[in-house]
């Protein structure tokens, strides 16, 4: 479907970001620049075994510390200390008796007049441990003879069952079958956790660091046990979050409200970044078995899939990250033959939990490198085979969902190939292998889906509202549930205000979410802002545009049909106004200029039984074409050239998309090549910047070219899809390929570090 | 909370060092980074950079010397540097970021004695000398005595490095790190060459972040000379290389890893050979 857009402003052309220049001069506030007066500092105490029975905690020492106001443990909770957003497993306080779970289980917390004595109270609190024997790994999880959780080290399982997979195999012409290992990412953000907890005369206000400011209004108001309406969140600027700031928000918001609750002052609790890394969330390890079965040309004809996710200590939200890698398991595809297992399980390491791709860049990884290699065997491109399988409208997913509109699939495939110019990429790559000795380079292709927003599995949370007010001066005050973390959402919602009310965008302020205006909307989560609190703004505008022109026309004396507001003037018949003085007038008149709107997923039927059925409301698709170089002598791998097109629907502003891309193209860089959480009993060895390596400037190839397609989706605002996480997806694949082809080896692992790669290119030969 | 003085001569400075617990900065991009992590805390940290005579820098066609509080971009930005000490111009180059590069100085290098020093692993490779506020001159081998251990007590402490000018035809270096910039060594190579007529003459060796200090590799500077350098001796001192070293496991890769390391890197003369 394609809509005409001859007559959009603002829709569609290269808009500067709405929070630009506060955030380049450093002038807007994150939550760690608040100040208030009489403000304590709050810091953490956390286990520092893999997992410990907790026989005593003596917080008298550090109480007796001179600037001490509080030392905390679980019984000064007053309401619930069960945390969690899908199975309430995890405590805030891990209290005397219970086992803490994982190396950063935390067990007491401190405030003090200053961070320093806060850190030092920490430091005081005694806790006598009784070691207990760990589980470190998906295999001795599976064994289940250390039991994480009482229930069991398998949390959840969930399958999908399309057609006959054995037939399916049994007409194969080839089978391939293998296994791969995705591992631990870290967020990375720019700024670490930070919450301020203000407490007032019944409740308190929360400002902090945070994606989904609902999750914690509900976290704080069960650990007070206060109601929800003396619990305001209020998100401070927020720098950078890719799911990382999901859930983990709320239980770093429960610690410091119940610092506030016990010595009614303001606290800010800032995590350091060892502190960060440590114990908040990390993308899901994920071990999976593939078999695969191809006919000569190429087409798929069956997938068996076998996964199985490490979510560590505390389910957070591994349940319906789960959800996301089961749907995306058997790729892009259309194939009629699926049969899709994944377990969840406990292990005592850090809670995985949300992260840019929930869950999908693990198997896309996997299921784009048998493509390759199927491409590789059968002696097809692999962009051929890729094409032969795409979906189409009228294909079915392979959880047999029917797609009927908005599938740029295909025209992802045919845009990269003409933007790479493949065939002479190809070429160079030859010569260039031909005359070098120790460095090699290879083309890796990828070819990704991905699911739009909640899905079937988040229906219930999968909604957004927006309140917009027209001020008498004309300017707009935009209020959503939604939150900016540095994606950009901000300057998109402010184009859509822009274009549907007709007022100029320098007039709209978008707010930061604050609970107390807009009802809950879902977390910021799934690609789904500009999907979901784009159409609530949008008809939030529209009622307010409704009014404005029904006043025009009255004291005009004009034809509703032929008034029109656009770039801040409104005209109608001979007759013209400025937006502003339409709205004075509005204002005299006692017309109301403030609405809400209020935008919900259309039901989407699932079978969780056979894992069939609408998964989500719409996909967005991708194509990726890398050139790498891998020096032969060290393993090491750079990305010369990346050439990406994606589906998104609608472009609505060019300029935050191609961002959004690059940002995503780099974190799926890191995750491919340099990123390694490494452990030692439980404990993570790289807590901070210097072990952790993700990529610098030096690192990002030269050459990112980046295309779009327009495919509109006819419920998105003016056609728009979603692009935060499809921006990093098809990177982690493309460049594993691009290294197995330079290498002749594949790449089973990711990240495919350059040891690893060494290892890989040097298996056979003699060692010494 | 540590005191910060900055003396404005060396008699001063000579002062302010004096207490056991103070500690000198030349440049701070490794001390500053110990204190946040609490691995030191010293009471007092004396700063060289008011101190004139640390700021020596010259090259008076034999010698090189670089005072206390000279930077890698101050010596980046040395002609002489680029010209007659190419190798300890391109060792500069690969550390850290231009940032850090403002600050770090190539004395506090030598004191913070990291076998993965990039700038220590050149003046291993030049022979060059330390010279100390006793009024000593010492090889860069007999200065540093293991990994964060130099000879100097805390009352002493180095003026200057001093590097004799020689010619050389061809050089090597490469640092492998986990990234291209901002990045530690997991193993870092140099060599020196002086080759006539395909003849290695003389040439030197070092290995960084594969042992207790940086390596000089004396074995292999003996057995390639008066060799004709080809793809045998090659592959004769890469196996050299592979057994000398004597790497450990660490957060930034195994042991194993380094060795193969050192092994394929030896390789890269390939170039020199395609170029002598």
């Amino acid at each position: 479907m394609k809509v005409e857009n001859a007559t959009m402003n603002v829709i569609g052309k290269k808009i500067k970001r709405v929070d630009a220049i506060e955030k380049v001069k450093g002038i807007n506030k994150f939550v760690a620049d608040y100040e208030f007066k009489n403000m304590l500092y709050g810091a953490i105490v956390f286990s520092k075994h893999a997992r410990a029975l907790v026989k005593k905690i003596d917080t008298s020492k550090a109480k007796e510390l001179k600037g001490v106001k509080a030392v905390l443990t679980y019984s000064d909770i007053p309401g619930e200390n069960q945390l969690g957003e899908v199975v309430e497993d995890m405590p805030c306080l891990v209290p005397v008796g219970k086992e803490a779970k994982y190396y950063g289980d935390v067990v007491a917390v401190a405030a003090a007049e200053s961070q320093k004595i806060a850190n030092a109270a920490a430091g005081l609190v005694e806790v006598e441990y009784e070691e207990l024997p760990a589980v470190l790994s998906i295999e001795e999880s599976l064994k289940n003879e250390i039991k994480v959780h009482e229930s069991g080290n398998i949390l959840t399982s969930k399958k999908i069952r399309k057609g006959k997979t054995e037939e399916g195999f049994a007409s194969a012409d080839l089978v391939i079958e293998d296994d791969f290992f995705a591992d631990y990412q870290e967020h990375a953000y720019l700024e670490t956790q930070g919450i301020f907890a203000v407490p007032d005369s019944t409740g308190m206000t929360i400002y902090g660091s945070m994606q989904c400011p609902y999750y914690v209004q509900n976290a704080v108001s069960r650990v007070l046990g206060i109601p929800q309406n003396n619990v305001k969140i209020v998100q401070a600027d927020t720098g950078g979050a890719f799911g990382g700031k999901e859930d983990v928000p709320s239980y770093v918001a429960a610690q410091c409200a119940l610092l506030a609750y016990h010595t009614k002052r303001p606290v800010l609790l800032s995590y350091s970044r060892e502190v960060d890394i440590q114990f908040t969330s990390k993308r899901h390890p994920i071990k999976s078995h593939y078999k695969v079965g191809f006919k000569k040309d190429g087409k798929i004809v069956a997938i068996e899939v076998n996964a199985h996710m490490d979510m560590g200590a505390y389910a957070t939200l591994s349940p319906i990250v789960m959800y996301r890698s089961l749907v995306h398991a058997a790729g892009a595809y259309d194939v009629p033959n699926v049969k899709v297992d994944i377990d969840g399980v406990y292990t005592n390491k850090v809670p995985c939990g949300a992260f840019r791709g929930f869950g999908s860049p693990q198997v896309l990884f996997a299921i784009e490198s048998i493509m390759d290699e199927a491409a590789l065997k059968l002696k097809i491109d692999p962009v051929e085979i890729r094409l032969k399988n795409a979906l189409r409208v009228g294909s079915h997913t392979s959880t047999d969902h029917l797609l009927t509109e908005s599938v740029g699939s295909v025209s992802t495939i045919m845009n990269a190939v003409k933007i790479s110019d493949y065939e002479n990429l190809k070429r160079s790559v030859h010569d260039f292998n031909s005359k070098n000795r120790f460095k090699k380079r290879g083309i890796g292709v990828s070819h990704i889906i991905y699911g739009v927003a909640l899905g079937a599995a988040g229906q219930a949370l999968d909604a957004a509202g927006a309140l917009v007010q027209v001020h008498r001066d004309g300017s707009v005050t935009v209020h959503v549930g939604n939150t900016e973390m540095g994606q950009g959402m901000k300057t998109v919602l402010a184009m859509i205000a822009s274009e549907t009310l007709g007022q100029n965008i320098d007039m709209i302020k978008v707010e930061n979410a604050d609970t107390s205006y807009v009802q809950d909307s879902g977390p910021t989560v799934a690609s789904r802002a500009t999907l979901f609190s784009g159409n609530a703004v949008k008809e939030a505008c529209e009622k307010i545009k409704e009014r404005m022109i029904s006043t025009f026309s009255k004291i005009k004396n004009v034809e509703k049909e032929e008034v029109v507001i656009s770039s801040g003037v409104v005209r109608g018949g001979k007759e013209e106004m400025n937006f502003g003085d339409l709205a004075n007038i509005c204002y005299s008149s006692n017309v109301e200029l403030i609405a809400n709107g209020w935008f919900k997923s259309p039901k989407l039927n699932w079978d969780p039984k056979t894992g069939l059925g609408e998964a989500y409301l719409t996909y967005s698709y991708a194509t990726q074409i890398v050139v790498v170089e891998v020096d032969m002598l060290t393993g090491k791998s750079n990305v010369i050239d990346v050439f990406t097109s994606h589906d998104v629907g609608r472009v609505l502003n060019p300029v935050g998309l191609t961002g959004q891309v690059e940002g995503g193209f780099v974190q799926g860089m890191g995750y491919a090549i340099y990123e390694e959480i490494k452990m030692k009993d439980g404990r993570i060895l790289t807590d901070n910047f210097n072990t952790y390596i993700i990529p610098t400037i030096n690192d990002i190839p030269q050459n990112i070219k980046i295309d779009f397609v327009e495919d509109e989706f006819s419920e998105g605002p003016f056609g728009a899809k979603g692009i935060g996480e499809p921006s990093l997806m098809p990177a982690p694949a493309a460049i594993a390929n691009g290294i197995s082809n330079a290498i002749g080896r594949r790449v089973k692992k990711i990240p495919a570090t350059q040891e690893y790669v060494l290892d890989l290119i040097e298996k056979g030969e003699d060692k010494s | 909370m540590a005191k910060f003085v900055m003396p404005k001569n060396e008699r001063e400075f000579r002062d302010e060092i004096y207490d056991e617990k103070s500690m000198i900065m030349a440049g701070g991009t490794d001390l500053l980074v110990k204190m946040r992590i609490g691995k030191i805390n010293p009471s007092k940290i004396v700063s060289t950079l008011r101190v004139p005579t640390f700021h020596a820098l010259g090259f008076d066609g034999k010698e090189l010397i670089i005072g206390a509080n000279v930077t890698y971009s101050e010596l980046l930005d040395f002609e002489p540097v680029k010209k007659a000490f190419p190798i300890l111009y391109d060792a500069i180059y690969s550390i850290g970021s231009p940032q850090i590069r403002n600050r770090a100085t190539l004395v506090g290098n030598l004191i913070n004695a990291s076998p993965a020093g990039d700038g220590l692993l050149a003046l291993y490779l030049l022979d060059a000398k330390v010279e100390v506020s006793n009024g000593k001159r010492y090889s860069v081998g007999e200065f540093v005595r293991g990994p964060g251990q130099t000879i100097l007590d805390h009352k002493e402490y180095v003026k200057s490095i001093i590097i004799e000018k020689e010619e050389w035809t061809h050089r090597y270096f490469e640092k492998v790190g986990q990234r291209n910039s901002m990045t530690i060594s997991i193993a870092s190579i140099g060599s020196l060459f002086k080759i006539e007529d395909g003849i290695v003459k003389e040439m030197r060796i070092a290995f960084g972040s594969v042992g207790p200090t940086v390596l000089r590799m004396h074995e292999i500077e003996e057995f390639t000379r008066d060799k004709k350098l080809d793809e045998d001796l090659i592959r004769e001192i890469s196996m050299m290389a592979y057994s000398g070293v004597k790497p450990i496991d660490d957060v930034r890769g195994s042991a194993e890893y380094r060795r193969r390391l050192c092994r394929n890197l030896i390789y890269r003369f390939n170039y020199i050979l395609e170029r002598s």
